[in-house]
């Protein structure tokens, strides 16, 4: 499914990335930690093609980015920490947009699904840039599932999410990894009582595949960041 | 005794922020009185004063010439029209503050000065004070041209004292006028319900049946000013100047007042919009245009209870994004459309005007036709293109090439726009209609492409990002050769569909995102 090989990237001077290769597998749940500033969220970057990388191969299902770029976005959607909306587009009338643009026949169902699943109906017919960043994150997640890629890419998707919405997302990706999908997101926390299959620990550029056990402590593996640095 | 401290409390906070912000136009002009030394500082102090006094000599020999090349009988007859025209100013002032709550505040004062449990009526004057500032020295500039205009024909020197007069008088009358007049607006301000909000409206029908029932009150302030110009009695210009205090300081009691009775959270929602404008500093107006637009939409957008012109159900694909294209632009505003078709026929009937004024098809016509294009970004055509691509988030879920992306989104703007031009083609005599159509169709769909090349990444292809001057001057070239090798404009139209077509292959494999 998603195949990072050798990535490299930098900002200026200062290298983000450095030779990270990373392998997710189908109905694979992967969460991306490390520190603020770490790089995860310019990783997620890098996988979405939203950013050129220096060197370094990135495939989805076999697709690369650089010899097919238009068949290789079908492939991915990404959720950034603050996604944006058009202005002159209801919530609703971006569900609309996107289904029809894909030519996905069943978009008002499903539509009015995920609305009601993320508790946004009541404001289906308002404006997004009158959202809170929560609820603009459930329409930008809503639109995504919506689409339901083969790749979805999430960053920091429990931040700006209530307890309750949280566990609702988590069953959605549980559902959507189960149809044949794969989901790699970054964030600091989980849904109480969840654990993904896969967790990357992006640390100094580099980034260290980490098996989950009943012991894991996210906070510690962070504190450990700390005294490295 | 509690509004006295209230007031040297805000007039400190706003002299620092005068302070601050004269710090960074200095800067601006080259003026650091951090990092430059004294002599530098010296010497830049009278670059600028030079200028200064050069500027105001030559609009003073402007006016002189214009004052000198008019018989006195001639400018006296415009004299009855200013106490119309002051008056006229003073009512644009009344419609802006009915339609535009004058009481707004900066973001940090959202923050600190709203919520603090200082005197309203001493925020709302220190702002007014700082707001009218601005606009009095301007008009008082304004009114001593004016004035030395209307009396050039006596001496030069008392000329000069009418003109320094005209100066004070003219400061003190737009902070009698404005704070009056703002008064009214801060009294409207506080109220929610629609019924008494309108009837605040009537302000402006009742001082324009004002003007023509009393006009020797209403149209007082003007005709004060006038009766300046043939007076060269001191005590009259003292008693005027007095009478203006006196109106002044009544407006300022009037204000107070009227401040005093805000309620802060009406100030604070009125505000936002503003705050966010201010947010984009000093150039914000110039250099974010487009953000302004956007946050002024959005204001718009977010006050409508009833939303109107749905996008249209049923549409798939390409379709899809065309619809919402439309419906983007109907919702911007009607006026963009009716902006669109008229520039269509500014756009043509500066490229005919130019070729025609060049002396037809030739080399240094096509070369001032280049320059002149330069200056015209069609950035209306291209706006939903730009918006696309703007949206990282959402341009993700369009599957279309860049190419088919711009197409969709330029299509009805474009279209509306060769409306605009097809209408002054048919009407114009100078060259045959459909040459003229075809050829500026090929030059608008040039710029138009040049300017979307400008806003796509092509790293992939190994190319840099091409900024527009150097993409119309590359297509320039080719089109005024074709043009000068045929010596028609059908050349020229050629070349421009070969320009055409490499931009859009460009395009066409620039980078989505």
């Amino acid at each position: 499914m998603l195949n990072i090989e050798n990535l490299h990237y930098h900002y200026g001077a200062h290298k983000v990335l450095n030779d990270v290769s990373v392998r997710l597998e189908p109905r694979q749940i992967g969460m991306l930690i490390g520190q603020n500033g770490a790089g995860k969220s310019t990783l997620l970057r890098c996988a979405a093609g939203w950013s050129v990388t220096d060197k370094g191969n990135i495939t989805v299902n076999g697709i690369s980015i650089r010899k097919q770029e238009q068949s290789f976005r079908r492939q991915v959607v990404l959720v950034p920490d603050t996604p944006d909306f058009y202005d002159e587009l209801t919530a609703w009338e971006h569900l609309q947009f996107i289904g029809q643009l894909h030519r996905i026949e069943s978009w008002p169902e499903q539509a009015e699904e995920l609305l009601i699943a993320f508790q946004l109906i009541e404001q289906w017919n308002t404006f997004p840039f009158t959202f809170s960043r929560g609820m603009r994150y459930k329409l930008a997640l809503c639109l995504a599932l919506l689409v339901r890629p083969p790749l979805l890419l999430l960053d920091e998707p429990f931040g700006p999410l209530d307890a309750v919405s949280n566990q609702i997302l988590w069953s959605n990706l549980e559902t959507y990894v189960g149809e044949g999908n794969t989901v790699l997101f970054s964030s600091h926390i989980v849904p109480a009582d969840q654990m993904p299959e896969v967790i990357l620990h992006l640390r100094q550029g580099q980034v260290e595949r980490i098996t989950p056990g009943e012991t894991l402590n996210l906070a510690e593996l962070l504190n450990d960041d700390d005294d490295d640095a | 005794m509690t509004m006295m401290r209230d007031l040297i409390l805000l007039t400190r906070l706003e002299i620092k922020r005068i302070r601050r912000s004269s710090r960074y136009w200095l800067r601006l002009i080259g003026l650091d009185s951090m990092n430059q030394s004294r002599a530098v500082q010296i010497y830049v102090m009278l670059f600028w004063m030079g200028w200064i006094y050069t500027m105001w000599s030559y609009v003073l020999g402007q006016v002189l010439q214009a004052s000198g090349s008019m018989h006195r009988a001639d400018t006296d007859q415009l004299l009855p029209f200013i106490p119309y025209i002051v008056f006229g100013v003073q009512v644009y002032y009344l419609v802006q503050v009915l339609r535009d709550p004058p009481l707004k505040l900066a973001s940090a004062d959202l923050n600190y000065i709203a919520t603090a449990p200082l005197s309203r009526g001493m925020i709302t004057i220190v702002n007014f004070v700082v707001k009218l500032f601005i606009p009095a020295l301007a008009l008082s500039m304004i009114g001593a041209q004016a004035a030395m205009f209307f009396t050039w024909h006596a001496d030069m020197i008392a000329a000069g004292l009418i003109g320094f007069k005209a100066f004070a008088v003219t400061f003190f009358l737009v902070y009698a006028s404005g704070v009056l007049i703002g008064s009214i607006g801060v009294l409207k301000q506080n109220y929610t319900a629609l019924r008494t909000r309108l009837m605040f409206w009537w302000v402006v029908p009742i001082v324009l049946a004002g003007a023509a029932l009393i006009p020797q009150i209403v149209l007082l302030p003007g005709q004060a000013w006038v009766n300046l110009l043939g007076s060269t009695d001191d005590q009259a210009f003292a008693v005027l100047m007095g009478g203006l205090i006196i109106v002044m300081m009544i407006g300022f009691i009037v204000l107070i007042a009227a401040g005093n009775r805000l309620r802060m959270t009406k100030v604070i929602a009125d505000s936002q919009m503003y705050a966010r404008i201010q947010k984009l500093g000093a150039f914000g107006r110039v250099i974010a245009a487009d953000v302004i637009a956007r946050i002024r939409r959005q204001n718009i957008l977010g006050r409508k209870r009833v939303i109107y012109k749905r996008m249209p159900t049923g549409l798939l694909g390409t379709s899809a994004l065309i619809a919402q294209s439309i419906t983007t632009l109907i919702r911007l505003s009607p006026a963009a459309i009716v902006r669109l078709f008229f520039s269509g026929g500014a756009f043509v009937s500066t490229v005919l005007f130019t070729v025609r004024l060049s002396g037809g098809i030739s080399l240094p016509a096509l070369l001032i036709l280049y320059l002149v294009l330069l200056g015209l970004r069609p950035r209306e055509i291209v706006q939903g293109f730009r918006a696309q691509l703007d949206q990282s988030y959402m341009r993700q879920y369009i599957p279309q090439t860049n190419m088919r992306l711009f197409i969709a989104s330029a299509a009805v703007p474009f279209a509306i726009t060769a409306a605009g031009m097809l209408i002054i083609v048919a009407l114009q005599t100078w060259v045959d209609p459909i040459t003229g159509t075809v050829f500026a169709l090929a030059v608008l769909i040039t710029l138009s492409l040049c300017l979307a090349i400008e806003m796509v990444q092509m790293k992939r292809m190994q190319l840099p990002k091409i900024a527009y001057e150097y993409s119309v001057l590359a297509a320039g070239i080719v089109i005024v050769l074709g043009g000068v090798f045929s010596g028609s404009l059908w050349g020229a139209t050629s070349a421009a569909v070969i320009v055409i077509a490499i931009l859009m292959t460009l395009l066409n494999e620039s980078e989505a995102i």
